[in-house]
């Protein structure tokens, strides 16, 4: 089955349209949905299987990155995610798509809020490519990777932060974490390998069951080997990044 | 029951880094005053509505507050605090305040009130041995562009 994905857009998204050619290489169906056409019943989202909530700056990051539409997921969407989530269905957050699982309570545990992304360390927009060493983890859509992968970041806020260290540690007992920030060789450092202070090195994670996935780093900016900014210097084999095996995972998982 | 201000404050707690203060700290440091010890930054959201204070704590829970890393507090008027300067900076009339608008708007979609003004601004916490003189030098030259924002500076407790 070809999967649908729906790319939820609203105010400020500015990541979809990498999104959607990602996805739609990978062999999904993709679409553009603006979040009004939901509310307005145009669009429904259980017709997906796939929902993304992509980078940007959702709403100009007003109040706190993806606060806004944390709020409006959770005061207009609810009863649809919930579904979305007990059907085993698949949520991905780049980004600022991160900051609003996070800040919705859906990531981690779809309970209370119980981590969020804070300001950098630097005070800065961190805007750059990154090492990441793909931990092991539970989810199935970072199968088959290599250990250290890279891929670009580009936030001010991305510091993750549990409310406390019960949170941090079952999240790695459950082994929902996916990403770590590295260095070359795979060492978990600091700045400027770990660009914005996070907690553990941690870059992105995942639902207990592996199928809801939120990251810092942007995997639809990393699909070809050109988008690399060394690639006339390096020379890879491979068309495709091992990002891009994410989202045939994403697919795979579907047919 | 007539329109009344009311003002929420968001800080963030203590275990967290405060960027913006550290950040702040550096550029009064840069203009040259360099005995200051510590700043801090807060949120400011002036609600202007019909309401009691029951409603504008849900709005700061439900709709502003980071659960993990803030803190809020809510009051009418502003209080000095022992060994800070206080500088509080607001946009003047007739400019347009983006993020008061969509702050105005989730309150709205909340359903939590349906008639409502909001305006944003920044607080800032500065201790160190300074004087008036220099405070609106820092409120000049650093915190406010006096173009489009109103100060106001409440002075040192000791």
């Amino acid at each position: 089955m070809k999967p649908k994905v729906l790319i939820l857009r609203v105010a400020g998204t500015n990541c979809d349209f990498e999104t959607e050619w990602a996805f739609a290489l990978a062999g999904a169906f993709a679409e553009k949905v603006h979040i009004n056409q939901i509310i307005r019943r145009e669009k429904k989202v259980s017709d997906y299987q796939i929902l993304v909530i992509p980078g940007g700056f959702s709403y100009g990051d007003d109040i706190a990155a993806g606060k806004v539409l944390a709020n409006q997921i959770k005061l207009k969407l609810w009863e649809e995610i919930e579904k979305f989530i007990s059907q085993k269905k698949v949520i991905v957050g780049i980004c600022n798509g991160f900051q609003v699982l996070a800040k919705s309570g859906i990531l981690p545990f779809n309970s209370k809020q119980l981590i969020t992304l804070e300001w950098n360390d630097s005070g800065r927009f961190e805007d750059r490519w990154v090492y990441l060493k793909v931990e092991e983890n539970v989810s199935p859509f970072f199968k088959g990777l290599p250990e250290i992968i890279r891929m670009p970041v580009a936030h001010a806020e991305g510091k993750f932060l549990p409310q406390n260290n019960k949170v941090l540690n079952e999240i790695e007992r459950n082994k929902q974490i996916v990403l770590r920030y590295c260095d070359k060789e795979g060492n978990l450092t600091g700045y400027p390998y770990n660009p914005n202070g996070s907690i553990r090195n941690i870059a992105g994670i995942c639902s207990k069951d592996g199928l809801i996935i939120g990251m810092m780093p942007h995997p639809e900016r990393a699909i070809l080997k050109y988008h690399y900014p060394d690639f006339l210097k390096n020379e890879e084999k491979e068309e495709f990044t091992p990002s891009f095996k994410i989202f045939k995972n994403m697919v795979k998982y579907f047919s | 029951m007539s329109k009344e201000f009311w003002i929420i404050e968001i800080h963030k707690k203590k275990n967290i880094k405060d960027v913006f203060g550290q950040d702040t700290k550096k550029s009064i440091e840069e203009i040259g005053i360099s005995e200051i010890d510590e700043v801090k930054v807060s949120n400011l959201y002036k609600i202007e509505a019909k309401t009691d204070k029951k409603n504008i704590e849900r709005i700061a829970k439900e709709l502003f507050i980071d659960n993990v890393s803030d803190n809020f507090s809510i009051y009418k008027k502003t209080r000095t605090k022992k060994g800070f300067w206080i500088v509080e900076i607001f946009l003047k009339e007739g400019v347009t305040d983006p993020v008061g608008e969509t702050a105005r708007k989730t309150i709205i979609e909340s359903k939590i009130l349906n008639d409502v003004v909001v305006k944003t601004g920044k607080k800032y916490y500065i201790k160190g041995k300074i004087n008036q003189k220099q405070i609106k030098e820092i409120c000049e030259k650093i915190l406010a562009n006096t173009l489009i924002h109103n100060y106001f500076i409440l002075k040192k407790r000791t």
